[in-house]
């Protein structure tokens, strides 16, 4: 992490190449969690683009700690701005969702993915956002609670709880829609 | 001992913090030990877990492109254009109130106690003394349409600040300070909301 104080530290007093070196290293986590947050490719470009102009104005009032929680608060900002904005005026559910995934399998496979992709983005999106966004960071991105806090400004036991209510409520639209792993679970029951 | 079914309730909620190894050991522990004994906790589990590893399946995306900030996008880092947009429509608001406030004035000039011609130039001299303070004090006639009109002074006070100093009493010369003022005070709202625009668009451009 030397490596990346040094770069931030460039990049405060104004050096473009440091923080765009930054912007390299964490683009894919951004647009990755916008992309989940919003379900369409284009408005998750802007909100990364938005995001990684809001943090290089903003690097000022970076403190220390984890820069990637603090990017991701940021980018979380921009989703919930742009989330505002569509509720204003809505796009449907089914254009949202159509967030395909490229796969390398048999076509059948490939189809058979894409539909469970689909079917998974579609139950995010019809979550809370504070839900959304902790179940994406923590089951699509990894993070730790602890880090998650820090992203969403909240304490641990928000977290907490944003997780678990989340991934009960996607359980029962993944059910629902019949999703073979866990209509063998629904049988159980 | 059967499993108290209040303590059922407590621990179920910690399962999906328990799938994530985020809970303390002592938790941990009794949350374990109901595990053994509930079936139904066992499947709501399972089911959590389900649900954590579809999601983990979703395929990561490679970024379209790159996000790298060209140098003509954006300022230093500082909050140069963050405060400009911030501030332009506030200046525009107030300089748009004391157009409204002169307006306000030069209309309701007339229906002052004294009323008639007499009114007018004292109302011209109150602005102008308010711009320039080495200006003699006012005839003493006067002074009725001075007292009511007093609140107005700061407006023009702000708006004219380098206003041609007052000589004569002539009422045109009071009405050409006053006509300036309002010019001032709506070109400053006019340019403020301009610029304000110009950086709104600019930035919706940008996205």
């Amino acid at each position: 992490m030397h490596d990346e104080d040094d770069l931030l530290l460039r990049a405060c007093s104004g050096d473009l190449d440091a923080f765009n070196a930054i912007v390299e290293r964490y683009q894919a986590l951004v647009y990755n969690v916008c992309l989940r947050m919003l379900g369409e490719s284009a408005a998750a470009e802007d909100a990364t683009q938005d995001t990684f102009i809001a943090a290089y104005r903003g690097l000022g009032r970076f403190r220390g700690g984890s820069f990637r929680a603090w990017l991701l608060r940021i980018a979380a900002n921009a989703c919930y701005d742009e989330l505002r904005r569509r509720r204003r005026r809505p796009l449907p559910l089914e254009a949202a969702a159509s967030v395909a995934a490229p796969s390398q399998a048999s076509p059948l496979q490939a189809y058979l993915e894409g539909e469970l992709a689909q079917e998974i983005q579609r139950g995010l999106l019809r979550l809370p956002p504070d839900q959304r966004l902790a179940v994406v960071l923590r089951d699509v991105e990894g993070l730790s609670y602890e880090e998650i806090a820090r992203a969403m400004g909240t304490s641990l036991g928000t977290v907490k709880s944003r997780i678990g209510r989340g991934r009960a409520r996607l359980r029962e639209h993944l059910t629902a829609a019949g999703l073979v792993p866990l209509a063998a679970w629904a049988g159980e029951e | 001992m059967p499993p108290a079914p209040l303590s059922h309730h407590l621990l179920r909620r910690h399962l999906s913090a328990y799938l994530d190894g985020e809970l303390s050991p002592g938790l941990r522990r009794r949350l374990e030990a109901h595990l053994s004994r509930c079936p139904a906790c066992r499947r709501e589990l399972a089911g959590l877990e389900a649900v954590a590893r579809a999601v983990a399946s979703l395929p990561r995306q490679p970024p379209p492109r790159s996000f790298a900030l060209a140098p003509d996008a954006v300022s230093r880092p500082g909050r140069h254009s963050l405060a400009a947009t911030r501030l332009l429509p506030v200046t525009a608001a107030v300089c748009a109130a004391l157009l409204a406030a002169l307006v306000a004035y030069d209309v309701l000039r007339p229906s002052v106690p004294q009323g008639g011609t007499a009114a007018i130039p004292a109302a011209g001299e109150e602005t102008l003394r308010g711009g320039a303070p080495s200006v003699p004090p006012p005839t003493p006639g006067p002074a009725g349409p001075g007292m009511t009109l007093a609140p107005a002074r700061p407006t023009p006070e702000a708006a004219a600040p380098g206003g041609p100093p007052a000589e004569g009493e002539a009422p045109g010369e009071g009405l050409t300070a006053l006509r300036l003022a309002q010019l001032a005070a709506g070109a400053a709202a006019a340019a403020a909301a301009g610029g304000w625009a110009v950086l709104a668009l600019r930035a919706r451009q940008r996205r």
